[in-house]
């Protein structure tokens, strides 16, 4: 075996035209998708299928909670009267509770320990006893 | 550097892209073919490793910098082809799990582009046993002539590198041939 340039026989052989249709060949495959692009949609396919499920999910999340909500009406926008006094005593209650800020919680609490009542038995035959009307009466119209 | 002007002009030209390109393949194709051939015997993978060689170039080549000639362009694309299909295949054949790999001289047999004698047979089946660079450079070297540092040139790497590449894979075959004699 000689270290330089050998002079020798090509082996080798090519197919008849093989150049000659070459040309067309390449150009054919350069329109066609590369086949390793091929391969890559391949392999991300399962990905892209998984995000495809989550988004048709969160689609059919999103229909389902508009739908709700043209089914759910406002009782302030409503026309129905019943809706309407909910929806004013609701008003009203708010207004009150508003003004509880006001009472004296102490003075509250000092009456209430004075005038505690025990009650046993009975509730209604106890009070019945104890109390009148002459004494709510008096009872309401005794000044602070 | 004339073919390549006219190539380049044509290809930076509208309307005339299609034409560069069959000026290119027209140009250089056969000579590729054939060095890649010799580097993978088979006219099928020799084929493809073509096609893939020339859709490259034709991607490519916009940002071709024309600091060297366009057919050492295209070469280096062909022969880093090769590498990594040389390397891909042998990693196949290493996890084959057919057990036997079908020999070159039985391949050589049934390929009807191929006409070598036995002594032919015998020294490219020691070629095949090389590693995929050893191989290449081997190639380069010994059917084209080409000089270490033009070797060391296009697969990017110290001429030493390359000589000493060629060193053992000359050994390494000069050793099957006298274990085959």
């Amino acid at each position: 075996m000689s270290d330089t340039k050998t002079e020798y026989k090509n082996p080798f052989t090519v197919p008849d035209n093989y150049f000659e249709s070459l040309e067309d060949r390449v150009r054919e495959r350069i329109r066609k998708p590369d086949s390793r692009a091929r391969i890559f949609i391949m392999r991300v396919k399962p990905a892209l299928m998984l995000t495809l499920m989550f988004g048709v999910i969160a689609g059919f999340g999103w229909i389902a909670s508009k739908v709700t909500s043209l089914l759910y009406t406002d009782p302030a926008d409503t026309d129905d009267p019943i809706m309407a006094m909910i929806e004013q005593g609701y008003l009203e209650s708010s207004f009150i509770y508003a003004y509880t800020d006001d009472i004296d919680v102490e003075r509250a609490f000092t009456y209430s320990l004075e005038n505690t009542v025990t009650i046993d038995g009975d509730i209604k035959e106890e009070l019945e006893a104890s109390l009148t009307e002459e004494d709510i009466l008096e009872y309401l119209s005794t000044p602070d | 550097m004339e073919d390549d002007k006219e190539i380049l002009e044509a290809f930076k030209e509208e309307g005339r892209q299609d034409y560069a390109f069959n000026l290119l393949v027209r140009r250089y194709s056969r000579d590729l073919y054939w060095r890649i051939r010799r580097m993978v015997f088979d006219h099928d993978e020799a084929d493809d490793l073509l096609q893939n060689t020339l859709i490259k170039a034709w991607k490519y080549l916009p940002d071709f910098r024309e600091d060297c000639k366009l057919y050492t362009w295209l070469y280096r694309i062909a022969v880093n082809e090769t590498l990594n299909y040389l390397k891909s295949k042998r990693l196949k054949t290493m996890f084959t799990l057919t057990g036997k790999e079908k020999t070159l001289a039985d391949k050589f047999t049934a390929d009807p582009y191929f006409n070598g004698d036995e002594i032919v047979r015998r020294l490219y089946a020691a070629i095949d046993k090389l590693p995929p660079k050893q191989k290449i450079i081997f190639t380069m070297r010994y059917f084209e002539g080409m000089k270490f540092d033009e070797i060391a040139q296009v697969l990017k790497q110290s001429t030493g590198s390359a000589k000493a590449s060629y060193h053992h894979a000359y050994v390494k075959i000069q050793k099957f041939l006298e274990d085959h004699d």
